[in-house]
């Protein structure tokens, strides 16, 4: 058995996974960061 | 991305996807249930908000830790012994060093996700309380 189309696959899952990972974690942040300095008081 | 890379892994190597049952796959079964109990854990929080809830649902995955790194010598699966121990490995030096390579780099992402996911938390907290005072006020 030609083990390279598993191997191409299971590569395509974890780099797709940890970009959605990445980007999901990163989007989060940046909303509750500007969410959070939309309300801050004005010294 | 473990349970569905390692099933892939699986069906070249062992010559199935998945098995259940007697000889079942139980290192894959482990973690499956972790899983599982890592998924119920936000639907629990979002039901009764108490930060302590899903505190024990990670205490209680824990437990399934030991079982999953000792499957493999507990029973006798379709996964192999245990490859790398602490003074020696059975693993070709070839594909030894890639897997150190490998583990640094998703060490460091995870961190990385952690990090983010501690600022967006902390961002948050931070706007609760600011609305508290605002309405405070």
């Amino acid at each position: 058995m030609n083990p390279w189309p598993f191997v191409i696959a299971a590569y395509a899952v974890t780099a797709a996974g940890a970009l959605a990972l990445a980007l999901l974690s990163w989007r989060a942040m940046r909303r509750a960061e500007a969410a959070a300095e939309s309300l801050r008081k004005p010294r | 991305m473990c349970l569905v890379t390692g099933s892939i892994w699986g069906r070249p190597t062992w010559g199935t996807w998945w098995e259940w049952g007697r000889a079942a796959d139980l290192d894959a079964a482990a973690v499956l249930r972790l899983y599982r109990l890592y998924r119920a854990c936000p639907r629990r929080r979002r039901a009764w908000c108490d930060g302590r809830v899903p505190a024990l649902f990670g205490v209680a995955g824990t437990v399934l830790l030991p079982i999953i790194r000792y499957s493999v010598v507990w029973w006798n699966t379709l996964h192999q012994g245990q490859s790398i121990g602490l003074t020696r490995s059975t693993i070709d030096p070839s594909i030894l060093w890639p897997l150190w390579f490998t583990l640094s780099g998703f060490t460091l992402f995870f961190a990385g996700v952690v990090l983010m996911r501690m600022r967006a938390l902390l961002a948050t907290q931070k706007l609760e309380a600011r609305m508290k005072r605002m309405a405070a006020q």
